[in-house]
């Protein structure tokens, strides 16, 4: 039974070859690593839906004639370069997930590489948005909002590089392999770095353009 | 489509979905106006949104599933 319990905990497809169904609660379903990213990317959700309800409850019932604000003019042109940017970082991390499923590791490090790189890009880029775009969060509900959101995101584009520099070091270390098991390590900061991704265009479409 | 959150590649398989709506919802904010493209904005969500809780149960399915019909405590 105990040897039971650890096939199970590390893998249904672990080399102790456990056969027959998990642990009561466990899911033969969904491997506990993808179930974790998946509840917290759905509170991740939750969190950006109370500000955008925030944002447009500002924009329609508060401020529905002046948005935004007389005199402030949104860098639409450099927010369109930079989402560009984080949106390659996604075909990058996707390019070093599909690489080291055909036992690709230097092209895992090279993905990955870009990856961090991409995304470090896009919040400097974004920091020097803030430093020269005009206006303070605390220049009224269009600045309150303005820097919530995108300081939001921007918190988990820093997490994700976070994760992504784990999945780095551990890639140069020769810690993944081709197999599933081998991989998440990858692969669960890569849906993460895609809900980023998908995160901003949503941002970016809202603030900039609509 | 199925569940964005399966696997990276169904995430990836989204964003590309996701970019292709909001190439959408541009052309309808700079053609028609700004409500407009909110409006298309909104129904697309609306309509992932259904997909994806569809595609989250049909991934979970329910615990009596996993236990096998031998060790399924009894109700009395």
């Amino acid at each position: 039974m105990e040897s039971a319990s650890i096939a199970v905990g590390h893998g249904a497809a672990d080399e102790h070859e456990h056969h027959g169904p998990p642990d009561f609660h466990r899911s033969a379903r969904i491997d506990q690593s993808i179930l974790g990213i998946l509840l917290f990317i759905l509170s991740e959700i939750m969190l950006f839906a109370a500000f955008f309800a925030a944002y447009f409850f500002l924009r329609v019932v508060v401020s529905p004639d002046t948005w935004p604000p007389a005199g402030v003019e949104l860098p639409v042109l450099i927010a369109g370069i930079n989402t560009v940017v984080l949106v390659s970082s996604s075909f990058t991390v996707h390019y070093a997930l599909e690489a080291i499923k055909h036992n690709n590791h230097r092209g895992l490090r090279l993905g990955l590489g870009l990856t961090w790189l991409l995304g470090a890009t896009f919040l400097f880029i974004q920091i020097n948005e803030y430093i020269h775009i005009g206006f303070s969060a605390r220049d009224g509900a269009f600045g309150t909002i303005f820097y919530s959101l995108t300081g939001l995101h921007g918190a988990h584009v820093f997490v994700g590089l976070l994760l992504l520099t784990f999945a780095n070091i551990r890639a140069w270390r020769g810690h993944f392999g081709p197999e599933q098991k081998n991989h998440l390590g990858v692969e669960v900061p890569g849906i993460y770095w895609h809900f980023v991704d998908i995160m901003w265009i949503v941002v970016f479409v809202t603030i900039y353009i609509i | 489509m199925g569940n964005p959150l399966k696997s990276e590649g169904a995430a990836f398989r989204w964003l590309v979905a996701v970019i292709a709506a909001a190439v959408v919802v541009i052309l309808a904010a700079v053609l028609i106006s700004s409500a407009a493209g909110a409006i298309i904005g909104f129904l697309l969500i609306v309509a992932v949104s259904v997909v994806i809780v569809r595609g989250m149960i049909h991934m979970l399915g329910s615990p009596d599933e996993d236990i096998p019909s031998d060790e399924k405590p009894r109700q009395d």
